[in-house]
């Protein structure tokens, strides 16, 4: 950042010895945007740079679940029922060489599922967290820009969507539909999440619409369009971005929120949420703590490191460092 | 609507605003803007379940002229209309009545698409260097803005070099056409507006506060360039500021505003050495000299009081509330703005009062000041 | 006993960035019913050192001293501090809502602020006073407006009451830091008054930071110009404006659009400030000067003694000698208008 601006004060500071520096035809001067700025303060960000590698590490988990399968030999839904996975009762098994995870009340092994309840966690988190996103910042653009009646209409529909409660609307939903996958869900998280968003995005284009800058496009004859498209949707990339890693916790609890009441996904597919609800009575009763603990691990770890990346990307994002060396 | 359908009205009844209107008039050929009866109201906050029907009277009758090639700089403080003028005349507000010609042609209620051809003769520079450039987009593409907006120019390359051209025009390093606003310093961003308003070589400028936000050994810089892209360039200006110094610097003639009237206005020299509104005289008594001698020995006015709310303007002369020479006559008749005493016929004041030259202002008292509730203890401020 | 000595000041700040010197050895003092002018352009350092001084600035790396009547705000214990600076030391600032609240009336506020640090005084009596320093600081019909609440008021009216309030304790000591910078300047015009008024009045010591000459030609006894954090001349109002000797100072004065000839060249400084994490060598300004010498590069000027009447120092080293100096200046002319420069021309 400010290498950026010494640069510039030692080569561009005054036009006299601009002139003398000899033009280099090969070499290019190239800004760094603030995209690059701000991934660059990230980077220097420990905390934000360790839950980073932490989601890689479960992204990858997700993507290999078969692996995990094939090492162990245990397919995800596949029920042993031999006393090593099951006991004497029909009770899970404790944590043992051969379920490291121990197992559930199906003889199910804990860290198989596990591993495949990563997919359905982080599609349906980055899934309904891009749709949120996307549907709130087109929103927001449109109402913030334009005002007048399109805003007012679309104002009063944010308002109704925040109105509906949340968790009635999605059971009855689920009645509706029956077959809930996971795009039913992105799209219930999605579909009610953006007004918000929305909401948030109108107030930012409302102040950059005032900018000079805004004024200046006016001034020479820029259609609303490319105001829209040129001028401000650069500037809500960032806040939009900020929204999004900070969305995507909410997102993934929501997830497995929904399936734990029993209305996301549909068992047996592996899922976090459902496998907590199916561990609670094991847990109330004293009998396998590692039914519940390994789950629940597993979304309090991503969940944590979404909200730690989500602050590192918001501190990163904030413009106040720049403002103390911009003059 | 409605001030679209009364603009049009005026228009429509007043000279025919085509270009063959040109010759009608022998001076035409000299002034690249003419601006007359020009009102600009904004309502007060009207919303759905409130309806209001205040307005506040940004600019309230103003006729202005400015001549191709020369700078008029436009003064007046906060709330006095000289910005919301400047952007009637670029078309960024639509007029509530009025007429304003540009090159001869008649633009006042022209809609976007007609505009267009004039916007590129038409450029603004910002008074902020930070808010005025896209912190999220390339030096070279926002001097380019005015380029890919209006088709000029078909291949990338040769715009890029007009850009490169217009930058080294303004002082500035072409080969930075690929960095970002936040890598450049204060002055440096406001030579990037510079350059964006010049790459279409456009026939007016007008020039919002461009040096107000920039540190004193800056603004010096901008002002030079500025002047030598004029004379290079034959560009008109149109200029605007609240700090006296720098209008009388650039001006070949000033208008002074108050309450979104003129209320003076004449050639630079003129204005500073024989201003005959009270107003006038006080505004420029006001601006601290960087020069303690020259600060003890000339006339102080301190003025009484605020500048009163543009939402209902006093009746007669705006400024009678606060001036020390107002009288009945000044409540109840509004001045024109016509040349006093001897001047010259370019040299125009709307006061009924005018000062002489040899007048001490600070000496002077209103006969009004016992009945104005609004004015309070006209003795405890003046110098 | 001078009122405010400051010595050997210097204020760095830590930043991702790196290390910002926003003042470094700064050294001022200002006797009592005095006003010192400080001033800079953005980035010099001068609104930092004052709210050093008044303990504003957290987080801060602070060397150096600040005795206000021979104690030191700096060394002491920041609640003392406190105690010793609320009733003796007043600010204001560019911005007056940021002392004046908006949910109280304005009355309200001068009233808490002055039973706060008097107890014994009745409601009544601290009305009363709130009212008297309403009017004296110009505000019309102060018995009325007393309890407006500040949006009521405009720009300059808030201003001057911001002032009323920093005057409720009768302070020995009005910090102003760019009070005027907001405001129109008929209403500067008003405001300057007042403090002028106030100040002959009650004697009140006033340090006056802004970036305007013409504000500290106005007002100020002593001036100090300051430049990425140092002082760089520092002299008395009249010295200041007519003998300058740092070609800062010249720069600045230079660059203003005079009063009397019209429509000439302005003469500005050519290149931009300096960054405060990475400064130049030697003498900051040097990139910027058009009497750098080699040894601009190398050291830092310390503050030297310009000769005359009365104290006058200024870091650079160009040749204090008032005939040396002056052709010093012939040769930079004489250069920047293309001519050959004369032989032994400035350089000491």
């Amino acid at each position: 950042m400010t290498q950026g601006i010494n640069d510039s004060l030692v080569a561009g500071g005054e036009p006299g010895i601009e002139e003398e520096l000899p033009q280099v035809p090969g070499k290019k001067i190239e800004g760094r945007s603030p995209l690059v700025l701000a991934f660059a303060r990230l980077r220097r960000d420990r905390a934000a740079v360790i839950s980073f590698w932490v989601i890689v590490a479960i992204a990858v988990m997700a993507i290999a679940a078969p692996v995990f399968g094939l090492i162990t030999g245990h397919g995800p839904n596949h029920q042993y029922r031999d006393p090593g996975a099951l006991s004497a009762a029909g009770l899970p098994h404790e944590p043992s060489g051969r379920f490291l995870f121990g197992t559930d009340d199906q003889g199910r092994d804990i860290l198989v599922r596990v591993a495949y309840g990563a997919r359905v966690s982080l599609v349906v988190g980055l899934g309904a967290t891009a749709v949120t996103v996307v549907l709130g910042v087109l929103v927001g653009l449109v109402t913030g820009y334009f005002r007048g009646i399109v805003d007012t209409l679309l104002a009063r529909v944010i308002d109704v969507v925040l109105a509906i409660p949340y968790l009635l609307f999605a059971i009855s939903l689920a009645s509706v539909v029956g077959h809930v996958n996971e795009l039913v869900i992105i799209l219930i998280i999605g579909g009610f999440g953006w007004a918000s968003v929305g909401r948030i995005i109108r107030g930012q284009v409302i102040s950059i619409r005032e900018r000079e800058y805004v004024e200046a496009a006016r001034s020479l004859g820029a259609s609303d369009w490319r105001i829209i498209f040129v001028d401000i949707l650069p500037n809500i990339i960032a806040p939009a971005i900020v929204y999004s890693t900070l969305l995507l916790p909410v997102s993934v609890v929501a997830e497995a929120a929904l399936s734990y009441l029993g209305i996301g996904i549909q068992p047996p597919t592996a899922d976090w949420g459902q496998m907590i609800s199916g561990a609670q009575l094991y847990v109330n009763s004293g009998v396998a703590w590692w039914y519940l603990f390994f789950p629940g691990m597993a979304l309090v770890i991503t969940t944590l490191a979404f909200n730690i990346l989500g602050d590192g990307v918001r501190d990163a994002f904030d413009p106040r460092s720049d403002r103390l060396f911009a003059k | 609507m409605s001030t679209h359908e009364s603009a049009a009205a005026t228009s429509s009844s007043s000279v025919a605003p085509t270009p063959d209107a040109r010759g009608d008039h022998t001076s035409d050929d000299d002034v690249l803007v003419r601006v007359e009866s020009l009102v600009k109201y904004f309502p007060v906050q009207s919303t759905a379940l409130r309806r209001s029907r205040e307005a506040v009277h940004a600019v309230d009758g103003v006729d202005l002229e400015i001549r191709r090639g020369e700078t008029l700089g436009l003064v007046g403080e906060t709330g006095c209309g000289k910005s919301t003028l400047a952007r009637c005349v670029a078309r960024l507000y639509d007029v509530t009545s009025g007429r304003i010609q540009f090159d001869g042609a008649d633009i006042t209620t022209l809609s976007r698409r007609k505009m267009r051809p004039f916007r590129r003769d038409i450029q603004m520079i910002f008074q902020d260097p930070y808010g005025s450039l896209n912190p999220r987009r390339r030096v070279g593409s926002i001097i380019a803005d005015p380029l890919t907006i209006h088709g000029v120019g078909d291949s990338r390359r040769g715009r890029k070099r007009a850009v490169q051209e217009a930058m080294e025009l303004v002082g500035l390093n072409p080969e930075h056409y690929n960095r970002f606003p936040a890598e450049f310093s204060g002055g440096q961003r406001q030579r990037i507006g510079v350059a964006r308003a010049l790459v279409l070589r456009p026939k007016l400028i007008i020039c919002d506060e461009p040096v107000s936000a920039l540190d004193v050994s800056i603004q010096a810089q901008i002002i030079n360039l500025l002047a030598d892209l004029q004379s290079e360039l034959g560009l008109t200006y149109l200029f605007i500021a609240h700090d006296l110094s720098v209008v009388r610097h650039v001006s070949d003639r000033v208008a002074v505003m108050y309450l979104g009237k003129v209320v003076e206005i004449a050639a630079g020299s003129d204005i500073y050495n024989h201003s005959r509104h009270p107003y006038a005289r006080a505004l420029l008594s006001a601006v601290p000299l960087p020069d303690p001698e020259l600060a003890k020995t000339r006339e102080r006015v301190i003025l009484v009081g605020d500048v009163p709310s543009p939402i209902d303007p006093p009746r007669g002369c705006r400024f009678h509330p606060r001036c020390p020479k107002a009288t009945q006559v000044c409540v109840d008749q509004e001045p024109a703005l016509l040349p006093r005493f001897d001047d010259p016929p370019n040299h125009a004041a709307a006061c009924h009062h005018p000062v002489a030259d040899d007048e001490n202002l600070a000496d002077a008292r209103s006969t009004l000041f016992g009945d104005e509730s609004a004015v309070a203890e006209p003795g405890a401020l003046s110098g | 006993m001078r009122l405010l000595e400051v010595e050997d000041l210097s204020v760095s700040f830590h930043t991702p960035d790196g290390v910002v010197k926003a003042v470094q050895n700064l050294s001022f003092s200002l006797d009592a019913g005095k006003t010192l002018g400080i001033v800079g352009e953005s980035g010099s350092g001068k609104s930092v050192s004052t709210q050093t001084v008044m303990g504003l600035t957290r987080g801060a790396k602070i060397s150096g001293r600040a005795l206000f009547e021979g104690v030191d705000l700096l060394s002491m214990d920041q609640g003392d501090a406190r105690a010793l600076r609320g009733p003796q030391i007043a600010m204001i600032f560019q911005d007056p809502l940021s002392s004046l609240h908006p949910y109280y009336r304005v009355g309200w506020q001068i009233v808490e602020m002055i039973r706060a640090h008097d107890k014994t005084m009745s409601k009544a009596a601290a009305r009363a006073r709130a009212i008297d320093l309403l009017r004296l600081v110009g505000i019309p019909q102060p018995d009325r407006r007393v309890d407006d609440f500040p949006h009521q008021f405009s720009g300059g009216m808030r201003q001057r009451a911001m002032i009323a309030m920093a005057m409720a304790l009768n302070p020995k000591l009005l910090i102003a830091d760019e009070p005027t910078t907001a405001l129109d300047v008929t209403v500067q015009a008003q405001v300057l008054e007042v403090m002028k008024r106030l100040q002959a009045e009650f004697g009140t010591a006033i340090i006056m930071i802004t970036h305007d000459l013409g504000v500290i030609a106005d007002l100020a006894d002593d001036i100090v110009v300051m430049y990425a954090g140092r002082a760089v001349e520092k002299a008395n109002r009249d010295d200041l404006f007519y003998a300058y000797h740092h070609p800062y100072t010249e720069g600045l004065l230079q660059s203003l659009p005079g009063y009397g000839d019209q429509r000439d060249r302005l003469h500005p400084i050519d290149g931009q400030p300096p960054s405060l994490i990475t400064l130049p060598s030697g003498c900051a300004f040097h990139p910027r000067c058009p009497y750098v010498m080699d040894i601009c590069r190398r050291e830092v000027p310390s503050l030297y003694d310009v000769p005359g009447p009365s104290p006058h120092v200024s870091a650079c080293f160009v040749s204090r000698d008032p005939a040396e100096r002056q052709a010093a200046r012939a040769a930079v002319e004489a250069r920047l208008a293309g001519e050959p420069v004369p032989s032994g021309g400035g350089a000491r």
